[in-house]
């Protein structure tokens, strides 16, 4: 109970495991609908309880939900989700397209107290405004042309469970307004309904690939629904910021796709190490889901029992690193060379990478680049032509002289000698 | 500070009709609310007070204490399911 609710206090409450707020003043309805959403709760939490206890008796218990990776910064994230999926804390997760969100997601609902009941994804984008509100929310019969009989929502759906909703942002104002009242007082209100239908014990994730502060700031998100639901934020990384995981990955997809494909017994394909190299060389724009589908197009298409070479793997739209690209972000492990090779091999990687962040950011101004990287400007040239980086006449920007060329090249820069 | 709960209802004409509404709604067993150990804290006695009433009212298993001393106490000596709390 609080007699001062404000923003912060209420979500530091929440943040410090506390089930829910009640600002007074505040009315015995309130205050049995929370006491009621809470021993809801527990109640469902007893019963997953006794059904996993159930399931560990069977030796059937295991985790449903595989997330792979070592990157420090996704370690982070995950152990955030286990951290936080126990408890009922709100959770935001931010993260590029194909990155993982829903994944977290999942994991948070299976390690939960409510990994029983549903887990109910909605996407906010997918839908347009008056059929996402009547999908959420449900119907009255009669409500509007169509609403032959009565209909629960998704959230009467989700009851006891999670609900997810993805692209958040994308929600219109008078939904979030709808869906803060949901969240606060746990109380459904069908379209087209008098009086309230349901009252719901839910626990929310919502999730985005855009700023949601930006979003905040636009006043396209409402402030108060953000923090709501912002009770612990998760940062999904890139799978450009976690080039380690790309072979350990691509292993994983390759072998449950080509089990999946394949006729039983088919021997399996294996990755080249030049092919691992392009895999980890590439930009992923579309993330995790994207490596998922190059390699299942591998996994249908490549022979029993072959090398899959870096042709197999057909991507595309290589080499434009952006303006922001992380120099940092280059060393990639599990690769059999020797340490010479991967010393040059990264090097020559940085080296092309460090350049075109740096004249990108310098606005192509190469004085100014020779001064943030604290050398002169002639060796700036010099560097740039070793690696085959021009400014382009127009913009400024870094362009490439011709496509990154294939990776024994790479080495022989590092001998310096210059591209032709 | 705050409004006693009990002059909530009376001053609002309907709230009693709401709250037999979101009783219905919740539909969760008497014998399953008498299991249900609530711990209600604050040093206001008419709120505590209120809370109470309408919790036992409810069916539930209520404790009231005014100090977070005393609270810390009870919770050592029984557990509760339930602790409703000032900030």
């Amino acid at each position: 109970m609080t007699g001062n609710p404000s923003v912060e206090s209420s979500v530091e409450a929440l943040r410090q495991g506390a089930f829910d707020y009640l600002p007074k003043p505040f009315s015995a309805s309130h205050l049995q609908v929370l006491i009621g959403r809470a021993v809801h709760t527990l109640a469902v939490a007893r019963e997953t309880r006794e059904q996993q206890e159930e399931l560990e008796r069977r030796h059937a218990h295991s985790d449903k939900i595989t997330l792979l990776g070592t990157a420090p910064s996704f370690r982070r994230a995950i152990e955030l989700a286990r951290k936080v999926a126990p408890t009922d804390a709100s959770v935001f997760i931010t993260g590029e397209s194909g990155s993982g969100k829903e994944m977290i997601a999942q994991f948070i609902h299976h390690h939960s107290r409510r990994s029983s009941r549903p887990f109910v994804a909605i996407n906010c984008a997918a839908l347009p405004e008056g059929l996402l509100e009547s999908e959420m929310f449900g119907h009255r019969k009669g409500a509007f042309t169509g609403a032959v009989r009565d209909k629960p929502g998704l959230l009467e759906a989700a009851h006891g469970g999670t609900l997810f909703l993805d692209e958040l942002v994308e929600m219109s104002k008078p939904i979030q307004a709808k869906l803060l009242r949901v969240i606060q007082d746990g109380v459904v209100r069908r379209v087209g309904s008098e009086t309230n239908d349901a009252v719901v014990n839910v626990r929310f994730i919502a999730a985005t690939n855009t700023d949601p502060e930006a979003a905040v700031k636009a006043g396209t998100l409402r402030e108060d629904l953000y923090y709501r639901l912002r009770v612990v934020p998760i940062q999904v990384p890139p799978l450009r910021d976690r080039p380690e995981d790309i072979p350990l990955l691509a292993e994983y997809f390759l072998s449950t796709y080509w089990i999946r494909h394949r006729n039983k017994g088919a021997p399996f394909p294996k990755l080249s190490d030049a092919a691992i190299r392009a895999l980890c060389a590439h930009n992923w724009r579309g993330n995790v889901r994207e490596l998922q589908n190059a390699i299942e197009h591998v996994a249908v298409i490549v022979e029993p029992g072959t090398e899959i070479r870096p042709e197999d793997l057909q991507l595309t739209g290589e080499g434009e690193s952006p303006a922001t690209a992380n120099p940092a972000s280059l060393i990639s492990t599990l690769l059999e060379e020797s340490y010479h090779a991967a010393r040059d091999r990264v090097i020559a990687q940085f080296e092309r990478q460090y350049l075109t962040w740096l004249v990108n950011r310098a606005g192509g101004n190469m004085s100014k680049a020779a001064r943030i990287a604290g050398v002169d400007r002639t060796t700036l040239y010099r560097l740039m032509e070793r690696h085959g980086l021009q400014r382009s006449p127009s913009t400024g920007w870094v362009i490439e002289r011709e496509p990154m060329a294939a990776e024994p090249s790479l080495a022989a820069g590092e001998a310096g000698e210059s591209t032709p | 500070m705050s409004m006693p709960l009990a002059q909530n209802g009376v001053s609002r004409p309907g709230a009693r009709d709401e709250a037999k509404d979101v009783a219905s709604l919740l539909a969760i067993g008497a014998d399953a609310k008498a299991r249900i150990r609530i711990l209600v804290v604050d040093d206001e006695h008419t709120l505590r007070e209120s809370c109470a009433t309408v919790l036992r009212h409810e069916g539930y298993d209520v404790t009231v204490c005014s100090r977070g001393q005393e609270a810390h106490d009870l919770l050592k000596r029984r557990g509760f399911d339930i602790v409703i709390s000032d900030l």
